[in-house]
């Protein structure tokens, strides 16, 4: 205890932190009448932070390639220590996540909360879902079982229904007419890097909006 | 002062044991939440199980021909069965240099690694290149007439 509170004391002179620890933690009280479904959307990033973690692990079996994918899935799942925990703990809290994102939403709809001056929050937060939602159909390809291949071939087959480039748009994200190598690759280069990227992007300003304007107050 | 004639509480050793057993519970709870979290991390982190990784290689004797050189995988690693007059040898491919994967070569009767040109005799002795160290023979026993490693 000496020691950390010795290294918390040589950096608090220097970087002068506690002001703004007592600030934006330790004395910055939650209004009383909030209640505990005001949770949801910290709730989110918490999945998200346990997706970020576990999906670190996973990453140093897997291979993103037809031949290899499913075996390397198994590979974790029989061969690595907890391995089954880890892979099952990334599927289920990628559907946890979704699921505290849309009771996050439906609580700031019910209540209006989207409402001036937090009217910015409301559209990052559905660029917010639309990309959580792309994680995961992203992530669901890379296992390379039956239904995932089939899962992103009906997914793929959506923006068919877009006028006069539905096909066009099809095959870019296909990468190609089918179902390949060549798509898995684009779906894991999205999936572990790009989304991953845009979305902490989306967070950011959306954590920062929210501490401008503060959390809404019932009335 | 209504408290004046009040006994004066101050001085007296204040006793810490319940204060104390709340953190310690409250510590305690702290370290096995922590726990499950590091544990899992730290496993998944520990070498695999590979499987079949010791598995025996067998190869039976008669389809060895003299001069020529068999390659099979040992624990992950690449062994070289080379059949001379005398009978077989077994070397770990790996290069004593540098750890690349020797070839053998069979118009010389020599190994050849081909990262930075050493040169095995069949024996594995040195015969040029950076290497001063033999190539590593692999222990191997012969029963009825299959070569068996493990
Ligand atoms: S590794 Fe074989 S010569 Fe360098």
């Amino acid at each position: 205890m000496r020691v950390i509170q010795a290294i918390y004391g040589w950096i608090d002179e220097r970087f002068d932190v506690t002001p703004e620890l007592e600030k934006n933690v330790t004395k910055k009280w939650v209004p009383r009448t909030l209640s505990w479904a005001g949770c949801f959307g910290g709730l989110a990033f918490f999945t998200f932070l346990v997706q970020v973690f576990t999906g670190m692990l996973l990453l140093m079996y897997y291979k993103p390639h037809p031949d290899a994918a499913w075996d390397s899935v198994t590979f974790i799942k029989s061969n690595v220590t907890m391995g089954w925990l880890v892979q099952r703990i990334h599927a289920v809290a990628a559907n946890l996540m979704i699921t505290l994102v849309l009771m996050h939403m439906a609580r700031i709809a019910y209540y209006k909360i989207y409402r001036a001056p937090r009217e910015l929050h409301w559209v990052s937060g559905v660029f917010l879902l639309l990309l959580t939602t792309m994680m995961a159909f992203t992530g669901y390809l890379l296992p390379w079982t039956q239904l995932s291949y089939w899962g992103a071939k009906v997914g793929t087959e959506i923006p068919s229904a877009v006028p006069y480039l539905g096909q066009d748009i099809v095959e870019w994200v296909r990468r190609g007419k089918a179902i390949s190598g060549e798509t898995l690759g684009f779906f894991f280069s999205l999936h572990i890097w790009i989304l991953p990227a845009i979305i902490s992007s989306f967070m950011g300003l959306h954590f920062v909006m929210i501490r401008r304007t503060g959390i809404s107050k019932p009335l | 002062m209504a408290h004046e004639h009040e006994h004066d509480h101050s001085h007296e050793p204040v006793s810490n044991g319940r204060r104390r057993f709340c953190q310690m519970c409250i510590g305690g709870a702290a370290a096995i939440t922590v726990g499950t979290v590091v544990y899992p991390i730290v496993a998944f982190l520990k070498l695999p199980m590979r499987v079949g990784e010791s598995k025996p290689v067998e190869i039976e004797l008669e389809r060895l021909t003299v001069g020529q050189a068999y390659y099979a995988d040992f624990q992950g690693q690449q062994v070289i069965v080379v059949m001379a007059e005398d009978g077989p040898r077994v070397f770990n491919a790996s290069c004593t240099h540098l750890g690349c994967n020797v070839v053998w070569d069979t118009a010389h009767g020599n190994f050849h690694c081909p990262c930075h040109g050493a040169v095995f005799s069949g024996e594995g002795k040195v015969v040029s290149g950076p290497v001063s160290t033999p190539l590593r023979e692999v222990p191997f026993e012969v029963k009825n007439g299959t070569l068996i490693i493990s």
